[in-house]
């Protein structure tokens, strides 16, 4: 999990060429090829990444990249700027393609349509300049800080996709509590972020 | 319906920045925060850190092999300019209107006390149903384009069916067929679509053949295609009387007249 600093904004960074905005709108306002292959190239690490991790097998990592990157073609018009960065959107509908994939692997359980409803692009992140510049290692930092109830909660949720009544099941706790361990978990995970201390 | 709380929905603002609530729950929060006057900021301070989250998974370079299969999504779907645009060219597919994707079958001018139109209609909707749902089963690429394209025929059939004077055919399958199914839709100058579903690959060396049937007089309507899924479309263009469309199996390239029983039939049926 420790890795050298800022790995993934390196893949992502781009001194030269059009920003991640600009290329976003050129495949919003139609067809442009090689929009899509820029954005490709600066995000797919990331996106496999977070993929790989989260479906642990590279054809179903693939299949939700490929999936993501259908996502952000067909929403670049919905995007909104502002809200977040185009590498947090493009992260957060790779996460959710993977997370569905592993979801439809385990009976009777799906997300909803990912153009109807997928919360990671309708909640506003207020930490688009943040999520940019973290590192792997403050984010470790500020995980490994938490209690270990809430670490585990929101790993299952994040890179296994359980719900919380998976979670319940998984962990043995009653959901209410699965709720405020997840909840907290992160309230405590953003203050650690904003502060540089591990929580306590 | 039941109503959620400002603290109860508070609650579960980690799980559902996680995507971590059962449908009906989150269905429960959303309606809440469509409805509710106070501001929730606690969703977006916990929704915040889930950016960070992303950063804990190591980054991996993907199959040189993925990218290839991105760009051909695009393309298949994108509207990029194809060098030969043809009626239902996958390249000349723009996303469908989601009303076609969605919408069980919206025929304008349905007439409910014409019993062909309810078992048209019955029978179109189940065929939608399948052919907007069989999708969820491909891999992205096939998916993605297979949308498209299969909402895009769907709206184009629906439309013919609705059209004054349209003749239109519920295809039953033989033993053969495995469950096969679909249907033909031609408006009042001949012009139209076979749509077949769940239609088995063809034998090696074989291939799928429709027909025009008049009386007991077959003309070819053309070869079909296959796509994932069993998904089969051929523009049909006929000319003159036809009480039947048919679906037979040939010898590869096709044959100037049927050589083996139809696997596949319709009656064709007008419609005011």
């Amino acid at each position: 999990m420790s890795g050298p600093g800022n790995a993934d904004a390196a893949d992502g960074e781009h001194s030269s060429g059009p920003s991640d905005e600009a290329l976003l709108e050129r495949l919003a306002a139609g067809a442009d090829e090689g929009a899509l292959s820029d954005l490709y190239d600066r995000y797919q690490a990331q996106m496999y990444g977070l993929a790989m991790r989260i479906t642990r097998d590279p054809a179903l990592a693939q299949d939700a990249v490929q999936e993501a990157f259908v996502g952000v073609w067909r929403n670049a018009a919905r995007y909104a700027v502002g809200r977040s960065s185009v590498r947090t959107w493009m992260l957060s509908i790779a996460h959710h393609r993977a997370i569905d994939i592993v979801r439809r692997r385990r009976p009777a359980d799906t997300l909803p349509e990912f153009e109807t409803a997928d919360p990671a692009l309708t909640t506003p992140d207020v930490w688009p300049e943040v999520a940019q510049i973290l590192d792997r290692a403050a984010v470790t930092a500020a995980m490994v800080g938490l209690p270990r109830a809430q670490r585990d909660a929101i790993q299952l949720a994040y890179f296994e996709g359980l719900t919380q009544v998976e979670i319940a099941d998984r962990t043995g706790a009653p959901l209410g509590t699965v709720k405020s361990r997840v909840r907290l978990g992160l309230l405590q995970m953003r203050r650690a972020l904003e502060t540089g201390e591990a929580p306590s | 319906m039941t109503t959620m709380t400002c603290a109860e929905a508070t609650e579960l603002a980690g799980l559902y920045v996680l995507d971590a609530l059962e449908p009906a729950e989150r269905a429960l929060v959303d309606a809440h925060l469509a409805t509710c006057t106070e501001a929730h900021a606690e969703f977006m301070e916990v929704g915040g850190v889930v950016p960070a989250l992303a950063t804990l998974a190591e980054p991996v370079a993907a199959p040189d092999s993925l990218k290839a299969k991105v760009m051909a999504d695009y393309r298949a779907g994108a509207g990029v300019a194809a060098p030969q645009p043809a009626p239902f060219s996958r390249r000349s597919v723009i996303r469908p209107p989601a009303s076609v994707v969605q919408a069980p079958v919206p025929v304008p001018g349905l007439r409910p006390s014409r019993p062909s139109w309810l078992g048209w209609a019955a029978a179109a909707a189940a065929v939608l149903l399948l052919v907007v749902t069989a999708g969820w089963a491909y891999t992205a690429q096939s998916r993605a384009d297979a949308e498209a394209h299969r909402a895009q025929v769907l709206a184009q059939a629906i439309n013919i069916m609705s059209s004054p004077r349209s003749l239109s055919a519920v295809m039953h399958g033989a033993a053969q067929a495995d469950g096969a199914r679909g249907f033909a839709a031609i408006d009042r100058s001949g012009v139209g679509y076979l749509v077949l579903v769940d239609l088995p690959a063809a034998p090696a060396g074989q291939a799928y053949q429709a027909w025009y049937i008049t009386g007991n007089q077959p003309t070819s309507a053309g070869l079909l295609s296959l796509e994932d899924g069993g998904f089969a479309v051929l523009n049909l263009s006929m000319q003159g009387t036809v009480d039947q469309v048919a679906l037979t199996l040939e010898p590869a390239g096709g044959s100037a007249q049927p050589t083996s029983n139809p696997i596949l039939s319709g009656e064709l049926t007008a419609h005011a």
